[in-house]
């Protein structure tokens, strides 16, 4: 389904889209947890 | 409000409708009308695809949750990042290759004209609907809180749009959604800046901050494993995960956003801007509801939100006695407030309990006016522009209604144009008038969007009146998106679906969500996963089914 021609370009891009988001959850739970 | 707010509201609004109408000239043809050419930069699409998502009612109902419930709603968007991976590497460049209109001319390619027309008819019914109800929401809000008359904000908001969207097509709502998202940005980091400014000397943004939390209004991530609980870490991830598949991939009013794309490229860089700012936005806005909340520790608020509901029992002499309760509640919650955040620690367990009481008078007021006045009270909706209008200065009074207007008419423009894309084009052109030219098709469609926009706001203004039909209409639409969702997969993944299967599979899942709600206390979130999987499981199986019946019947006739 990829374009063959974009050496994986989107791929890496959807694993940093993934990376952020965990990161992101992660630092509302520390955000929380550290006024709480 | 004083004129320098009339002044900056109606400015918003003139230049507005302005903007909009002089997108006509590059709308005179069907690509150009419907789809902006396939012309838009990313940014563009972008910030329109989270402009269409923000309503009115989600700016000023979300910034009220996070007053009463604290900011777990969040939770809501967590599956929104997944979604949009999984649409960029499906949907977009299915439906730009296959260079569709609307999302349900795919499934004629795919399957049948049937499936394309009940798809796009529930699509039609659900929206028709409730974009009278994104209409009337707000209206009433407002009308409420700064006196308006409801059916004159029900036109000022709904024929607004109506106009601008019905002559500069798509193209009007992308570039005025563009400015109509920096309006609530601005709107947004003023009044953050404003509440924080009015916190008494000494008490500090931690501090706040420390205040809400030690009562559990910061919590963000609920690892509980509860059907029954409306945000989780898990309903946002997997409940979340399929309702924003279904509103952003099978919705026309998200998928001509990016169908106007100048490439699929652009269009998923334009789905991604939303993956990574909408948790931050909707975090900002919550916060804004907290410090709200915090605002409210050291100023008095009002009893109930809804001014309507206090000047009905305000002679009442056991209301008397409540408001006295509540404002003792309430100098007592101020005291352990201040000293919690001035002297430390030790006085936390002290706010602590004079918040649970200064929280248990308030119940006590909103039990009465559910017993006296309206048994569905509920005034979350009420406490942002009310604090609006009380606490903030002149010229950002103006400035925030202009951003709640901002709001409303960017998500009332992508539905509208919406509407008239799938009506022009699902039924007018396929069913009644295949051939015709491209100033037709444009007219059809202009007079589509005048006709959906007139009917929107007559719903508005009905809605105002039956609120059980804002509740039904809600829920229709979150029935059809799991479902709808369930066709999408069974025509992008599942390669023995046919078109009977797709047919009775969307049936069988709108149907099975219907149940879902009638019988059981499953929070809506989950209702989108059982729909999308219902139809998928149930379609593939009539699929199968289907193939048997037709090689019976091929080996019956030979």
């Amino acid at each position: 389904m990829e374009d063959e021609d974009d050496n994986g370009f989107w791929d890496r891009v959807y694993v940093a889209v993934i990376i952020t988001t965990v990161i992101v959850i992660l630092a509302l739970s520390g955000f929380s947890y550290y006024f709480s | 409000m004083k004129l320098l707010d009339w002044a900056i509201v109606i400015a918003y609004l003139v230049y507005v409708i302005w903007d909009g109408i002089r997108m006509t000239k590059h709308s005179n043809s069907k690509e150009g009308y419907f789809l902006a050419n396939r012309s838009l930069p990313w940014w563009a699409v972008g910030l329109s695809v989270m402009a269409t998502q923000l309503s009115a009612i989600t700016l000023v109902g979300t910034t009220g949750q996070a007053y009463t419930d604290g900011m777990r709603f969040i939770q809501f968007y967590y599956g929104l990042p997944l979604a949009m991976i999984i649409l960029c590497i499906t949907v977009v460049p299915f439906f730009h290759r296959a260079q569709v209109f609307t999302a349900y001319e795919y499934l004629e390619k795919r399957f049948d004209v049937k499936v394309r027309t009940l798809t796009s008819f529930f699509f039609l019914i659900s929206r028709g609907l409730g974009v009278g109800t994104i209409i009337s929401a707000p209206a009433i809000v407002l009308s409420i809180v700064f006196g308006w008359n409801l059916i004159a904000t029900i036109f000022a908001i709904g024929l607004s749009t109506t106009i601008y969207t019905m002559f500069g097509g798509v193209q009007a709502v992308t570039w005025t959604d563009v400015k109509q998202m920096v309006i609530i940005f601005v709107g947004l980091g003023v009044v953050l800046v404003v509440i924080v400014a009015n916190f008494p000397s000494g008490v500090s943004l931690v501090d706040g901050l420390t205040l809400a939390g030690s009562l559990g209004k910061l919590e963000t991530v609920d690892t509980s494993i509860n059907f029954y609980e409306k945000y989780t870490l898990w309903s946002g991830l997997i409940g979340g995960l399929f309702l924003m598949l279904g509103y952003f991939g099978c919705d026309q009013s998200q998928v001509q956003r990016f169908l106007t794309a100048k490439s699929v490229d652009e269009g998923r860089t334009s789905l991604l801007m939303s993956a990574f700012l909408k948790i931050p936005m909707q975090f900002m806005i919550l916060l804004i509801g907290v410090l709200v909340f915090v605002f409210y520790q050291f100023n008095a608020p009002p009893i109930v939100f809804n001014a309507n509901e206090i000047a009905k029992a305000q002679g009442d002499a056991k209301f008397q006695a409540i408001e006295q309760n509540y404002a003792a509640a309430h100098a007592v919650r101020r005291d352990a407030a201040v000293k919690f955040s001035t002297e430390g620690d030790e006085f936390r367990q002290a706010y602590v309990e004079a918040d649970k009481k200064f929280s248990d008078s308030r119940k006590q007021a909103v039990d009465y006016v559910k017993e006296t006045s309206n048994d569905k009270f509920n005034d979350v909706n009420y406490v942002f522009p009310t604090f609006i209008l009380q606490n903030m200065p002149m010229g950002v009074i103006g400035l925030l209604i202009a951003a709640i207007f901002a709001a409303a008419m960017s998500s009332i423009a992508a539905e509208l144009n919406a509407l008239a894309t799938a009506t022009t084009i699902d039924f007018y052109r396929r069913l009644f008038r295949p051939e015709a030219t491209d100033t037709h098709y444009v007219a059809v469609g202009r007079l589509s969007t005048l006709v959906w926009g007139i009917f929107a706001c007559v719903v508005a203004i009905f809605a105002s009146n039956l609120g059980s039909l804002i509740e039904v209409v809600n829920k229709f639409g979150s029935f059809f998106y799991g479902s709808l969702l369930g066709v999408f997969v069974l025509a992008f993944v599942i390669k023995r679906a046919n078109a009977r299967g797709a047919f009775f599979g969307l049936l069988f899942g709108i149907t099975s969500v219907w149940i879902a709600s009638l019988y059981t206390s499953i929070e809506f979130l989950w209702f989108n996963v059982i729909g999308c999987l219902v139809t998928v499981i149930s379609g593939y199986l009539i699929s199968l089914t289907a193939k048997k019946d037709l090689a019976t019947d091929q080996k019956g006739s030979t």
